[in-house]
């Protein structure tokens, strides 16, 4: 009996201990692999800084010299005729262009990709706007360009992006004559950036521009936050408020709007069952608007669909017009600040939001914002960056600024010039049929 | 002369036949006395008796002139036919048959009544005969039926005839009884009968010139009948007629001293004389036919003989056909004396030859009396039918009514009341397995075994980068099984996993009730074997080994049972080699096996030295054992040797690796591969290992499950990297696993045994709570297991799947003689790190098809410079990365579930290099710039662009203008060579790691992987396996050596 007790013993005993000397199976290598961001080049007369949110960034301009990027002996520089590559291990930088008098416009710079959508612009005989593509690499880009307008869907334009060069078009070129325009831009070869603007103006009247940001790809909840209300100026003359949607699927879209605003949320009456028709470019306007400085809207969808709001006015005596387009929530980046007084408007449903500021000098500071769907935080002019602490719940930010230039909004995508990827391994389960 | 041409002699009375009964004797004094004394008892006495003795050195011819038999004497090396025709010339003339008148209107019949000194003739057996050819005036020749010597009722000959390849062919069966089963209406047709008894017509052994002296034994009946039938004359067999006959000769009972017969060899003599009668009398046309199928049998039944060591047979068989041939002369004599005196054509004989298919049955029959009825047999608890019920039934059966109700008595069976449930489960979850199978661990299986062997004889693999990785021994192992599926290996995996739950319970079943148990215990502890968690979850996850070796461990414990049965001390060298064998099918399907037979052995060893104090006995042994693990593990060469400095390659399942659960899982029996099974899903074999290790009647049961199921722990404990894979994987521990079940289902079967009838007679204890444990626990793993087992189909990793991974397209386009490769990338979102959904990238490289099983195992390993590339593509970075690709001959590259992977495809499409071809919804195909050939050539000339240059699968033969550089793209391997010029050139590595050629000058070149030492590796294996077999299979006996009872 002894032997067998001892027996016993020994196999439990050997057998857990198996779990220590367990030699767990080799895990995948993870490397952040880094892209560059792309911030646009300027066009015309413009002027306009790109905030870098501390000195030492690494920067250089795309051209066909190829220089190595060189580290930033200021926090903002000027934007010029070449669109800048900013390296990707910084803080996301920002664009900030202004045309004296006429227009405040601000976007966020995006690094390269394959894909991408925007909804905005016009190409009447008032559009100034244009699309601006930098191709970083060393190969050429080929993109095909996919537009709609009010009247359905256009033909594609094919276009060749020659190596690390960047080049502007008209909307004009593309869609003369239409109002209402949107654009899916997928690459053939190679990967470029772009930014749309929007500029119009009616003979010497000038009605504003600014950057559209690119859209979040096409879903059943769009979230547009950060549009300027009648509060954001004091003497501003709201004269119209739209939402321009577009269904790139076959079948309409029933769409329902909520508006979002510190004040709390609501349906307005009209816009709780609009049919949105298919592969056309709508514009829907916006009434009964909250009286907040900024407010955001929800749009519910039964089909996937992309919009942005496009808001023109009278802000201090300057036309100008604002896009704010759907955008995806924050992730927890760090974003360079203009180093302006703005406000940020915080949409989530998260009771509150903590972030930390960078401000000059470096001092750090913890900051606590208690939400009810949507709060705006008054940015301080010495803010150079902010990172926002992520929880469960989505974020979505979008920064206002206003000057004697105009007024301006942009939503904050989140960066893409980091990717926690793993290295490539040989796996043979790849010789079973995937649906096997 | 015929009868036919004679119309007056028919339809004579029996009076007026005349009988010369010659009696031939040669050293026959041992079978004489009987010989005499039956021929003095016929009931119709022949009116002569003529004795020839050819020289008898035994006594014969005073034991026959003692019976008052006139005896003349022949030349001691005078045949049968000599001796025949000695006697007759001695016989008076037929007498005259005279009218009422007194004018002679005819002479009597005279018959020659041919009788051996071996063969005794039943009381009516001329009276038989005489009235058999009294109503037959065309019959020439008459013979008895032929029965024991020995064994009265063992039936020889109902007339002879001849096959195509010689064979004395009689139509029946071994041993087979006689019965009156091919008596007929008493009279029947043959081409020839014995001359033992035979009955021939004197005019008829004149007119064709009596026996041929090229014959003087065996064959000369054969002969006679043939040209008997030629005459125009029949022959019968008078099955009334009986006759008991020793074959002294042809069984070797006495030495062969006839005129030519070669060193007193009686098979060499048969088999010449067997030749000579085909040649000599069938027809011209068929004689080139006749003589290759004469060669062939020759070199076959002298292969076959070899095989059962009667190399003296063999020599026979060779010997006999040279011999033959040496002497065309007699030959050509022979045909021309058959054509001077044959009345018909030869071609009358020809239906009478041994028909095709009787001989096929015949040589069936034999080689099966020959492995079976012959297999060394070892003192087993039950004997007969162990399928069948048992004889006591079968009485009843015979005492039932026959309409008792057929499937009434067959349900009630418990084989039939378990197999009959298990086979329908199994069918409801194969119901997603019906097809070509892969998923899991399983790739896709090949279709062809010839295939499979070639591929297992390559010393170089052209898979993926290349691969010199030596293919694992279950690849042959799969191609031979598959034989029984028509050479489809596919088909008989498919068929395999199928019927595996039925598989495991009979050949468990088998394995218990040769151990004694009885069919209630052997079918509950089959059932409990047959749905084990390792069965069910190796099914459904493809571990193909597994499920084979499920199957097969109790068949394997069959044959090496013996080995430790306590009273077989002794264990012969013939059953040392059949365990080897068995062991090495084992150790092929699992190496695990292999390592616990090989602690079993030793420890075997240990428990017999301490009981033994024989020490020949244990060294004996100890010799066994030895032969028993050297034998398997060279066996398995050269994947055994390749892998010793490596030896936890030895251990790995040839699948796909598969994500395990911890080791502690093992207790369970399930460890949850591929994350598919659930808790739930378990054996108790550790309950059942507990269990016994308190019992007396099963502990050594007990120590082999908990030790084989601690190795399994520890096996899965560690992680290895498998062929074809970056990262290491558990190793899975399918054998010892395996093992673990089979020894808790007999541990249960002995704990079982009478267990009811102990604790009826015992107080309440704690046998009691134990056995009602193992029986609860065992009864639940058997219906949830069976219940998972049928309910996870759907969701199993293994499904039939009829797509391949390479898209025919693809696979279309790179079959080509410069044959480029394919590179296929798959990307996952994977899980969350560092609070962050992260990507991952596999890939692997594929030429013109999908890899299948057996080829996955001899995978190349990972290239370095690869993988860096395919993470430059994947990040869309670096240098030139499809540079790379092309160097390594890559033409395509294919992103699976393109759509899903839209922003990779768009890093892609950024790549300088890569131009997209096409997108589909299951990927997106990518061709790569520049030369992506298999072989390239770089002339010498510094303005020279490369060139592509064709290729086989693995070599290549082409022309080069100039001297230059052969650039290969296959991983290095010091064993390509090059021939140019009459002289082998040795590769170099390239920067890449690839191969390269320095071709000096313009010439011929001749690209080959060397595969000496694979062939080497090859050559052992088989000559092992060969020898193995060789002294595995039974011996066979010489006719000398096998007992009068069994001749006849």
């Amino acid at each position: 009996m002894r032997i067998r007790i001892i027996v016993l013993l020994s196999f439990i005993a050997l057998t857990a201990g198996t779990a220590s000397i367990t030699s767990a199976p080799t895990s995948r290598e993870f490397v952040e692999s880094v892209s560059t961001f792309i911030c646009p080049a300027k066009s015309g007369n413009q002027s306009g800084v790109i905030a870098l949110g501390k000195k030492g960034v690494k920067s250089g301009a795309i051209d066909k010299k190829n220089r190595a990027l060189k580290k930033s002996k200021a926090r903002t520089l000027s934007i010029s005729q070449k669109a800048r590559a900013v390296a990707g291990e910084s803080a996301t930088p920002i664009t900030l262009a202004s045309k004296g008098g006429n227009w405040l416009a601000l976007t966020q710079c995006t690094s390269a990709a394959g894909e991408f959508w925007f909804i905005g612009g016009t190409a009447d005989v008032s559009s100034l706007g244009y699309f601006q593509f930098t191709n970083e690499n060393l190969g050429k880009a080929i993109i095909d360009l996919e537009l709609w307008s009010e009247d359905g869907s256009e033909a594609t334009r094919t276009l060749t992006i020659p190596a690390r060069s960047t080049k502007n078009y008209s909307l004009t070129t593309f869609l003369p004559g239409k109002k209402l325009t949107a654009f899916h831009i997928i690459s053939r070869s190679g990967l470029v950036s772009a930014t749309l603007f929007d500029e119009r103006r009616k003979g010497l009247t000038t009605y504003g521009g600014d950057y559209i940001a690119p859209n979040s790809s096409p879903t059943k909840n769009l979230m547009l936050a950060g549009i300027p209300g009648p509060k954001l100026v004091k003497e501003s003359d709201i004269t119209s408020q739209k939402i321009r949607l577009f269904v790139p699927g076959e079948a309409d879209a029933i769409i329902q709007v909520n508006y979002i605003s510190p004040s709390g949320v609501f349906a307005p009456v009209g816009l709780d069952n609009l049919r949105i028709p298919a592969q056309k470019v709508v514009e829907v306007p916006l009434t009964n608007l909250p009286k907040d400085r900024l407010f955001s809207i929800q749009v519910r969808a039964s089909e996937p669909v992309i919009g942005s709001a496009l808001t023109r006015g009278i802000f201090s005596k300057v036309r100008e017009l604002s896009w704010i387009s759907a955008g995806e929530p924050t992730r927890g980046e760090k974003i360079a600040m203009p180093e302006r007084a703005g406000y940020l408007s915080i949409l989530t449903d998260a009771p509150e939001v903590r972030f930390t500021t960078s401000k000059a000098g470096g001092k750090r500071s913890n900051v606590r914002v208690r939400v009810d769907a949507m709060a705006i935080w008054k940015v301080p002019a010495d803010v150079r960056e902010i990172q926002l602490s992520t929880g469960t719940k989505p974020i979505y930010l979008a920064l206002a600024i206003k000057d004697p230039s105009g007024v301006t909004s942009a939503p904050f995508a989140p960066a893409e010039a980091k990717a926690l990827t793993a290295l490539p391994v040989v796996d043979s389960s790849l010789y079973i049929p995937r649906n096997g | 002369m015929s009868v036919e041409s004679q119309p007056e002699l028919r339809g004579r009375p029996v009076s007026h036949h005349r009988v010369s009964a010659i009696l031939v004797s040669h050293n026959g004094a041992r079978w004489l006395p009987e010989v005499v004394a039956a021929l003095s008892s016929q009931e119709r006495p022949p009116d002569f008796l003529l004795a020839v003795d050819n020289g008898s050195s035994d006594g014969s011819m005073e034991l026959l002139r003692n019976s008052r038999i006139e005896v003349l004497e022949g030349a001691h090396d005078s045949g049968f036919g000599s001796a025949v025709a000695l006697a007759a010339s001695t016989l008076p003339p037929p007498n005259l048959i005279l009218s009422d008148d007194g004018d002679p209107v005819d002479h009597e019949v005279e018959w020659l009544w041919l009788l051996h000194d071996d063969c005794a003739p039943a009381p009516d057996a001329l009276a038989q005969l005489l009235a058999a050819v009294a109503e037959r005036p065309n019959v020439g020749v008459a013979g008895p039926k032929i029965l024991g010597w020995h064994d009265r009722n063992h039936l020889l000959e109902i007339g002879v005839t001849i096959a195509h390849n010689g064979s004395r062919w009689t139509g029946l069966e071994r041993n087979e009884r006689d019965q009156g089963q091919h008596d007929g209406d008493g009279v029947v047709p043959v081409l020839a009968v014995s001359t033992a008894g035979a009955l021939i017509r004197r005019e008829l052994f004149e007119e064709i010139g009596g026996f041929d002296e090229n014959l003087p034994l065996f064959r000369d009946d054969v002969d006679f009948g043939m040209r008997a039938h030629m005459a125009g004359y029949t022959v019968i067999c008078a099955t009334g007629a009986k006759l008991f006959h020793a074959e002294a000769a042809a069984t070797e009972r006495r030495t062969i001293d006839v005129a030519g017969g070669t060193f007193h060899r009686p098979h060499l003599l048969d088999r010449r004389h067997a030749a000579f009668v085909l040649l000599a009398n069938l027809p011209l046309w068929t004689l080139p036919w006749i003589t290759l199928r004469i060669f062939a049998s020759a070199i076959i039944r002298a292969v076959g003989y070899l095989l059962v060591k009667l190399p003296g047979y063999a020599l026979d068989e060779v010997g006999a056909i040279a011999l033959l041939f040496t002497r065309l002369d007699r030959l050509r004599a022979a045909r021309r004396a058959r054509r001077k005196k044959r009345l018909l054509p030869a071609r009358v004989i020809r239906p009478l030859l041994a028909p095709w298919s009787e001989q096929i049955k015949l040589g069936a029959l034999r080689v099966r009396d020959l492995l079976l009825r012959r297999v060394e047999r070892v003192p087993e608890p039950v004997v007969g039918n162990i399928f069948a019920e048992s004889d006591d039934a079968y009485e009843g059966e015979l005492l039932a009514p026959t309409n008792s109700g057929f499937w009434r008595q067959l349900l009630s069976r418990p084989l039939v009341i378990a197999i009959a449930p298990l086979l329908l489960l199994s069918i409801i979850a194969a119901r997603s397995r019906f097809g070509a199978l892969a998923g899991g661990a399983l790739t896709k299986v090949g279709d062809s075994a010839f295939a499979y062997l070639q591929f297992y004889s390559q010393s170089w693999h052209a898979i993926g980068v290349g691969s010199g990785r030596v293919s694992h021994p279950f690849t042959p192992l799969l191609a031979l099984l598959s034989f029984s599926t028509g050479a489809n290996p596919s088909t008989f995996v498919t068929l395999f996993f199928l019927f595996a739950p039925i598989t495991a319970l009979l050949t468990m079943y088998l394995y218990l009730r040769k151990s004694g148990a009885n069919r209630w215990n052997a079918i509950a502890s089959g059932s409990m074997y047959a749905s084990s968690a390792l069965l069910v979850t190796s099914v459904t996850s493809g571990f193909l080994t597994t499920v084979l070796l499920i199957a097969y461990l109790p068949l394997f414990a069959l044959v090496v049972r013996p080995l430790f049965l306590q009273n077989q001390q002794e264990i012969s060298w013939r059953r040392t080699c059949v365990a080897t064998l068995a062991l090495i099918i084992t150790a092929a399907l699992s190496f695990q096996v292999f390592l616990a037979i090989l602690i079993i052995l030793i420890a075997h060893l240990g428990y017999l030295r301490w009981g033994e104090p024989d020490p020949q006995a244990i060294r004996r042994r100890s010799a066994q054992y030895l032969v028993i693990v050297a034998g398997t593990f060279f066996a398995l060469a050269p994947w055994s040797i390749s892998n010793i400095r490596s030896p936890q390659m030895l251990f790995i399942d040839p699948g796909i690796p598969a994500p395990l659960a911890t080791p502690i899982h093992t207790l369970l029996g399930n460890l949850q591969p591929f994350d598919h099974a659930p808790i739930y899903v378990m054996s108790a074999t550790v309950l059942i290992g507990v269990v016994a290790l308190f019992s007396r009647r099963a502990f050594r049961e007990s120590l082999l499950i908990l030790g084989t199921l601690l190795l399994s722990a520890l096996t899965s404990a560690v992680a290895t990297q498998s062929a074809g894979n970056s990262l290491a994987e558990q190793i899975w521990p399918g054998g010892f696993l395996a093992l673990s079940t089979f020894f808790a289902a007999r541990a249960l079967s002995i704990l079982s045994e009478g267990q009811v009838a102990r604790l009826r007679n015992s107080a309440f204890g704690r046998a009691h709570l134990a056995t009602a444990a193992v029986a609860i626990l065992t009864g639940y793993c058997i219906m949830a297991n069976l219940f998972w087992m049928v309910s996870s189909s759907a969701t199993a990793p293994v499904k039939a799947s009829s797509t391949s991974v390479l898209p025919a397209f693809i696979s279309t386009s790179t079959i080509n003689p410069d044959r480029p490769k394919t590179l296929i990338l798959r990307s996952d979102r994977g899980a969350q790190t560092s609070g962050r959904a992260t990507q991952s990238f596999s890939y692997i490289v594929l030429r013109e098809r999908d890899l299948v099983l057996g080829e996955v195992a001899a995978a190349p390993d990972e290239v370095p410079l690869l993988t860096k590339t395919v993470g430059e593509i994947t990040a869309g970075a670096g240098d030139a990365p499809a540079t790379t690709l092309a160097k390594f001959g890559i033409r395509y590259l294919y992103l699976e579930n393109g759509r899903t992977n839209n922003s990779l495809a768009r890093k892609i499409d950024g790549i300088g290099g890569l131009t997209r071809l096409s997108a589909t919804a299951d990927g997106i195909l990518w061709e790569v710039a520049g030369l992506t050939s298999r072989i390239r050539f770089l002339p010498d000339e510094s303005d020279a662009e490369p060139v592509e240059v064709p290729a086989e699968e693995v070599g290549a033969e082409f022309d080069v203008a100039s001297g230059g550089t052969v650039e290969i793209a296959e991983v290095f391997d010091s064993s390509w060579k090059i021939l140019h010029g009459g002289k082998i050139l040795t590769p170099s590595r390239s920067e890449s790691g690839l191969l390269q050629f320095t071709i000096p000058e313009a010439g011929r070149v001749v690209l080959f992987h060397d595969g000496t030492i694979q062939r080497a590796g090859i050559s052992l294996q088989l000559a092992i396996i060969g020898l193995l077999i060789f002294f595995a299979l039974p011996r066979g006996r010489r006719q000398s050596e096998l007992r009068d009872e069994e001749v006849a």
